[in-house]
């Protein structure tokens, strides 16, 4: 089968890319309604940037790792493949696509391209969603993190690997109840094509096509995550940390509040368990568990990239299901067990 | 050889290939710069400095790939609308060269507070390897011992010896005082957390975001209830801007 080139997204995609690009001006413009951007825009301007670029900096060789694997997906893996292997049952599904981090141990941003690739592919879609919301932590770079970070605690080890991998094979179960997955997919997913088999040719034609779509996979992965990392830079220069401390005396607050910062931050769960460690004197074990498990799920740049594999409405609905499942368990957590 | 199929856009714009074959060699030589210039420490923690080199390097290969499928098969343009959306590397490409590139600062500070954490990463660990000596610790070093110390007041009279920047606006600031104050980073610049102790100096104090360096002793008094820890300083001297300006636990 012939390479082509993909089709160019007209009006939809443009009209996306003029939104993003003014929302983009309209936020630097007010620099998030902050004091200090009002009174000096150009130091804010300078804060804003340096925390864009960090978060952004940071992400990439792991965005990077994500497409290149999804585009060998693409390329050298065959949809008979993927259906031969993928269970059908869903919460089978679910819990394989729960633990596939374990064998692509990607950051967040990483996996959005693996996971639209197996899609695309005709994986469950319980599979797809399961591996979204668990592989960020079930894998054993953020294990072996969470383990150091917290000096050798098992405990919050276990119930961030339990909590993560139940969570996602439960959503996962949830969303395959609708009656025609396919239909949730967005539109660039739903409508992929046969040519993703082995291109004829030696080595060198591989690697080149490997190239290829893995820059242009890259190309378009990297829109969402800069627009994520804005809007994560511009909330921190809105969202004050010390009023987020000081919540941490009461329960359900603590909880929300973990909640909130660890969609701020926007930090990658490889080291986020380091970020936990420093509220450990102010937050109970719930309140951590609330940010070790909702932020490697849910935050601003993640959720962005989720768009380019599921509709919004999908969207939307994975992230309330999440919400609600970390908030109950945890609340759970500090009442009955710590 | 990939073979494209006959484009029928309109011949405005710019060909696909072309421009994200050039954002992406871009991306990667602005990267391959800020490692080049030191000034990528401002944004993540040294020891991920390979794998941002490693991804410099990957995407200077995947827009030669563009490239080169660009400069063989000469594709037609594809419209301004399709273009567009594949400029958005331009953001973070402006941000990078554009602007001046700056550490976390005092305006960072002003938004994350000063001392505004609990604990810090691998505390005990830090604590026991403390030197004895403590006119060579860092403030990260000071701001653990006196958190974990139960009694802080032991430190007092100690020598200290340290570098930090200047700010003036702290509310628990005495007349006389200001903060010497260095970020603290575990990842990268979004997660940064000022740590900070008070200096009482008789000479005016340098302005905000100045660099000193600090030499006096500790003094440790109660206010409040609560003990508070000053430098008591015989030496405010200003010095250039470190190259590594954070601290990491």
């Amino acid at each position: 089968m012939r390479e082509t080139q993909p089709a160019p997204r007209i009006s939809r995609s443009g009209r996306h890319a003029w939104i993003a690009w003014l929302l983009g001006a309209g936020l630097l413009a007010s620099g998030g309604c902050a004091p200090l951007a009002v009174t000096e825009p150009s130091r804010a301007l300078g804060v804003l940037s340096t925390v864009f670029l960090g978060i952004f900096i940071e992400a990439v060789p792991f965005v990077l790792l994500g497409v290149v694997v999804s585009s060998a997906l693409h390329l050298f893996v065959s949809e008979e493949l993927v259906a031969r292997l993928a269970p059908r049952q869903p919460v089978l599904a679910g819990l394989a696509g729960g633990l596939l981090g374990l064998v692509f141990p990607v950051c967040e941003c990483g996996v959005v391209p693996v996971c639209r690739r197996l899609m695309q592919k005709g994986a469950p879609l319980s599979l797809g969603v399961a591996l979204l919301l668990a592989a960020p932590v079930v894998n054993p770079i953020v294990i072996a993190s969470t383990w150091v970070a917290f000096g050798g605690d098992w405990r919050i080890v276990a119930w961030r690997l339990g909590l993560t991998i139940v969570i996602a094979v439960a959503i996962g179960g949830i969303v395959a109840l609708h009656p025609s997955p396919r239909q949730l997919l967005a539109d660039q997913v739903a409508a992929s094509h046969a040519h993703g088999h082995d291109p004829t040719g030696g080595p060198g034609e591989r690697l080149r096509a490997l190239l290829w779509h893995s820059g242009a996979e890259f190309v378009e992965m990297s829109r969402y995550l800069i627009l994520g990392a804005l809007l994560a830079a511009m909330l921190q220069t809105v969202v004050p940390r010390p009023a987020l401390l000081a919540l941490g005396d009461w329960p359900v607050a603590a909880i929300l509040a973990m909640i909130a910062l660890g969609v701020v931050l926007s930090i990658c769960s490889t080291v986020d368990a380091f970020i936990a460690l420093t509220f450990a004197g102010s937050f109970n074990t719930g309140a951590l568990l609330a940010f070790l498990v909702f932020g490697p799920m849910i935050d601003i740049k993640s959720t962005l990239m989720f768009l380019t594999i599921f509709r919004r409405r999908l969207v939307a609905i994975i992230v309330l299901l999440a919400f609600q499942m970390v908030l109950l368990a945890t609340l759970l957590i500090t009442y009955y067990v710590s | 050889m990939l073979m494209p199929a006959r484009s029928t856009q309109p011949a405005t714009g710019l060909p696909t290939d072309l421009v994200r074959g050039s954002l992406l060699i871009a991306l990667g030589g602005t990267l391959m710069l800020k490692v080049a210039n030191n000034a990528i420490v401002y944004y993540i923690k040294p020891e991920l400095i390979w794998t941002v080199l490693a991804a410099a390097v990957g995407l200077v290969g995947l827009g030669l790939a563009h490239l080169l499928r660009w400069a063989v098969l000469r594709p037609a343009p594809a419209g301004w609308p399709a273009v567009l959306p594949e400029t958005a590397l331009l953001a973070p490409l402006l941000a990078a060269l554009a602007l001046p590139a700056q550490p976390l600062d005092s305006a960072a500070l002003e938004q994350r507070g000063l001392n505004t954490f609990a604990a810090l990463p691998a505390a005990d660990g830090r604590l026991a390897a403390l030197q004895a000596d403590t006119s060579q610790w860092t403030l990260l070093d000071w701001t653990l011992a006196l958190r974990q110390q139960a009694d802080p007041a032991r430190l007092r009279g100690q020598p200290v010896d340290l570098t930090g920047f200047v700010y003036t606006a702290d509310r628990s600031l005495r007349p006389g005082e200001f903060s010497v104050v260095r970020f603290v980073v575990t990842c990268c610049a979004a997660d940064g957390t000022a740590v900070g102790l008070p200096v009482r100096h008789a000479a005016p104090a340098p302005p905000r975001d100045t660099w000193v360096r600090v030499a006096g002793t500790l003094e440790v008094t109660t206010s409040e209830g609560e003990p508070r820890a000053v430098i008591a300083a015989t030496a405010v001297e200003p010095i250039a801007a470190p190259a590594t300006p954070y601290l990491y636990p």
